[in-house]
């Protein structure tokens, strides 16, 4: 079985939030979490990932705003019944491209030199 | 004395059973190092909660004997005992914290006591919960009135003896000590505040931060463990109880001088076969608690003669 996971980077300059939120639009977009899955509770993956409450609530209220989730008192947060599905893997994969060239940016490192650590990576080294 | 003389042989038993069927994980040094940690907070803290346990029912069964000499002081050991490990259990699982770095990374998945919830012990305990609310209800619907007027505290028969001589005779008695209301409803609460310290104790098992993904499956695992040493001081404590219950219920029940009616012949005949089941399994689970799972981490090969040392000349 495999894992369902999510990151954050807590030195990343994206907020925390964003990148949950980005990370789990995508899990739900690309149909890896279906239509009435149970979300992680708030509680729980703030513990999880060492964050504070507030920060997954917020992601979870983003999520619901754009239509991927839906919150109940006390039923938990689900999947919504129609989420979007504008998340392809093609778009994901663009979004943390454009995640990653940021943070390299961040740490003063030129883009062709980003990308030749991504292929340094890819061919294992 | 004699309870010393049928205690040993069972916590014996019991300690035999718990050390051939105990589960011990290996792992490597360098592997699921937050896992193993935790798993060694939260045991340090059971039986930090089950020393401070027992030396509160023994403090309880010696205290009763002078403020209580009627016993309803002392019938709170066993839920002392289970409260304690219940309280070193939920002190261990809201201090374990796995170490956070820079990246952090988490399952998206939604824990549930039912998912590491140990099914067969689930069940004993469901069992010998049945069998305690009966053997309660019961004793408080059955009992009566002492010599002295306190309600609930003993059993009162009464019948027509057929007397050569005289005819028909009332006859009537009253044996004690009977588990009535006078008993119950301290228990009652008592066994109350050890089901919210149970369900705090689940709910906190599976809240606890999970440590990272590649350690998933142990983690699991250590959850399991940690819910099975919470159902098992449940346990313990409605058996521990259970048992003297019955035992009371047995003996007021036997030995009138009126004879017995058909559900109070079940029910005497059941309590018979309880009252020693109840505490032989009590102390035997005791036992297991003391010996639970444990991961070991497995320690570094030896190095071998003539292989290079990290300082200094080679091992010889």
């Amino acid at each position: 079985m495999s894992l369902s996971t999510v990151t954050v980077d807590v030195l990343d300059p994206t907020p925390p939030y964003e990148q949950l939120r980005r990370q789990l639009a995508d899990l739900i977009g690309s149909g890896v979490l279906m239509t009435g899955d149970r979300m992680p509770p708030v509680r729980q993956l703030a513990a999880d990932l060492g964050l504070a409450p507030g920060t997954v609530a917020r992601t979870y209220r983003e999520l619901e705003h754009g239509g991927y989730v839906l919150s109940r008192r006390g039923g938990g947060t689900r999947v919504a019944p129609t989420p979007p599905r504008a998340a392809t893997p093609q778009r994901a994969l663009e979004e943390a491209a454009e995640a990653y060239l940021d943070r390299a940016r961040v740490l003063g490192i030129p883009a062709d030199e980003a990308v030749e650590v991504v292929r340094s990576k890819a061919s294992g080294g | 004395m004699r309870a010393i003389v049928i205690a040993l042989p069972c916590v014996a038993i019991g300690l035999l059973v718990a050390l051939r069927n105990r589960v011990v994980v290996t792992v490597a040094p360098t592997e699921h190092g937050d896992v193993v940690e935790i798993a060694r907070h939260t045991r340090r803290w059971r039986m930090v909660g089950l020393l401070i346990g027992a030396v509160a029912a023994l403090a309880l069964l010696e205290a009763g004997q002078r403020l209580d000499a009627l016993g309803r002081v002392s019938a709170l050991a066993p839920a002392a005992l289970g409260a304690g490990v219940l309280i070193g259990t939920i002190a261990g699982e809201l201090t374990a914290r796995p170490a956070v770095g820079i990246r952090r990374t988490a399952t998206v998945e939604t824990r549930t006591v039912k998912a590491v919830l140990p099914k067969a012990l689930a069940g004993v305990l469901a069992v010998a919960s049945l069998l305690l609310v009966a053997a309660l209800g019961i004793g408080a619907a059955w009992g009566s009135a002492d010599d002295m007027g306190r309600q609930g505290r003993s059993f009162t028969q009464t019948c027509t003896v057929l007397d050569p001589d005289l005819g028909p005779v009332l006859m009537g008695s009253g044996r004690g000590p009977w588990p009535g209301s006078f008993y119950t409803v301290p228990l009652a609460a008592a066994l109350l505040v050890l089901a919210a310290l149970v369900a705090v104790a689940l709910r906190v098992i599976v809240s606890r931060p999970r440590p990272g993904v590649d350690s998933h499956d142990l983690d699991t695992m250590l959850r399991r463990w940690s819910v099975g040493n919470v159902l098992t001081a449940a346990t313990v404590t409605v058996l521990g109880t259970l048992g003297p219950v019955a035992l009371f219920i047995a003996s007021a029940l036997s030995g009138g001088t009126c004879p017995l009616g058909v559900g109070e012949s079940v029910v005497v005949w059941a309590a018979w076969v309880i009252a020693p089941l109840a505490t032989g399994g009590a102390l035997s689970m005791l036992a297991w608690l003391a010996l639970t799972p444990s991961i070991r981490v497995d320690d570094l090969p030896r190095p071998l003669s003539g292989d290079a040392a990290p300082v200094g000349a080679p091992v010889r």
